[in-house]
């Protein structure tokens, strides 16, 4: 239903009064300066003319409003327009135009899509592009083992798997690192030449490789062994008592003219009482004289073991639970001979 | 079965031979619907006053537009105020 917009120089009220005693129905009525406005369906148009011309009043019709559709038929370059945007999608949508690529971490994503782009250059029709080709120009790249290529809307999508670093596989024998009482042995690839409760030297093969290397693991308990001697007497400097005094300044240490042959050394700083302050060395010579004393070895054995046993344990290569040690005195002509042992059970092949 | 405005009428307890009475429908802030009026009198953007049997009735609010008017509907939009009688 088309409805013509009329403007009147009649008041509201007056207009709508007048085309409803018409039978008119008004529409939107908006009161103005001069007048008002109105809309009326586009049959009445005619009747609305003629009773405001009866009444001495003043009637502008509006152009008649042709429809939307009607409009946009006339307007030819719109249709063009359109056509050209619809061919440049259409062109679009079946184009490829961005490269995406994924899966790799080592292998520059320049260097992928540049081999992509080498094969297909961009942009290209979907039907030209051959995924078999864009994997054999990928697999060309030479850290990449494997690819996979698709096209999804406007990308190729590149999914690249790289190539692993080659394993770095064992080669020869598994050797015993130890001399050592095996315990047990777990063979994983190759011939296993010892067992269980067998006695290897450090160097000896465990597992022989056979047509592939050699892989397993060897355990056994391995001794350490500290000896120590200990003799019954010692020579030992004493102090006789004697002593001698010199006090000297600067840097260099005077040299001893003494009486003394053999002699101990202490040296400390010292102050002289003087009018003037002066920082001076004093050096004491102590008389020493050669004496043979007896050792109480009950008395250090305590000592000495912990010592010794101290040091295999440093010497170790790593903490080891439940260690078992133990020592043998012997007493013979004018020494006592320790001997410290200690036993760990531990891997032993290399 | 009854109409709208039947019902109305029973609810009120009138009867429902009473049909002619001018009708007035508030829709709360969106507009006035009337029926059975007797011609606009005035018009504004603020204020609608319109002849209703022997009395006047006026619809004050904002934005007032005059949507329809024949000889015997009147449809008012706008953001209504007030809707009452004029005192004469």
């Amino acid at each position: 239903m088309n409805k013509r917009l009329i403007k009147t120089d009649g008041k509201a009220p007056f207009v709508g009064k007048l085309m409803n005693l018409a039978g008119i129905t008004v529409f939107n009525v908006r009161k103005e300066e001069d007048g008002c406005v109105f809309s009326v369906k586009e049959k009445d148009v005619p009747a609305v003319e003629k009773i405001l011309c009866e009444k001495n009043k003043k009637c502008v019709v509006s152009e008649k409003k042709e429809s939307f559709f009607k409009r946009a038929l006339n307007r030819s370059g719109l249709w063009i327009g359109l056509l050209v945007v619809m061919a440049v999608a259409a062109l679009f949508s079946r184009c490829v135009t961005k490269i995406s690529v994924n899966g790799n971490e080592n292998v520059p994503t320049e260097a992928i899509v540049e081999a992509v782009a080498r094969e297909i250059g961009l942009p290209v029709m979907k039907s030209a592009v051959d995924p078999d080709k864009l994997i054999r120009a990928v697999c060309g790249i030479e850290e990449i083992s494997d690819a996979s290529v698709r096209v999804e809307g406007n990308t190729v999508f590149v999914t690249v798997l790289e190539r692993l670093p080659a394993a770095e596989l064992p080669h020869g024998d598994v050797k015993s690192k130890y001399d050592a009482l095996v315990t047990r042995v777990i063979v994983y690839e190759g011939e296993c030449l010892v067992k269980a409760g067998d006695t290897v030297k450090t160097g000896d093969v465990l597992i022989k490789e056979t047509d592939k290397s050699a892989k397993g693991e060897a355990y056994g308990r391995v001794w350490f062994h500290e000896n120590a001697i200990i003799p019954f007497s010692e020579i030992a400097l004493v102090r006789t008592g004697r002593e001698e005094t010199v006090i000297y300044t600067g840097d260099k240490k005077p040299e001893y003219r003494g009486k003394f042959d053999l002699y101990e050394i202490e040296e400390t700083e010292t102050v002289p009482k003087l009018p003037i302050p002066l920082k001076a060395r004093k050096i004491t010579y102590f008389e020493v004289e050669e004496k043979r004393i007896e050792i109480d070895f009950e008395a250090q054995k305590e000592d000495i073991l912990r010592k010794k046993f101290d040091r295999i344990e440093k010497a170790l290569p790593g903490p080891f639970e439940k260690p078992k040690k133990w020592f043998f005195i012997k007493t013979v002509d004018k020494m006592h001979v320790l001997d410290l042992y200690y036993e760990i059970e531990m891997k032993i092949s290399e | 079965m009854y109409s709208f405005y039947d019902e109305i009428l029973l609810r009120l307890g009138l009867p429902l031979e009473q049909t002619t009475l001018p009708r007035v429908v508030l829709f709360y802030n969106a507009g006035v619907a009337v029926e059975g009026h007797k011609g606009l009198l005035s018009c504004s953007d603020e204020e609608i006053v319109f002849r209703l049997g022997k009395d006047k009735m006026r619809i004050s609010g904002k934005g007032l537009v005059v949507r329809e008017i024949s000889d015997k509907r009147l449809f008012v939009r706008g953001a209504i105020v007030s809707v009452g009688a004029v005192d004469e």
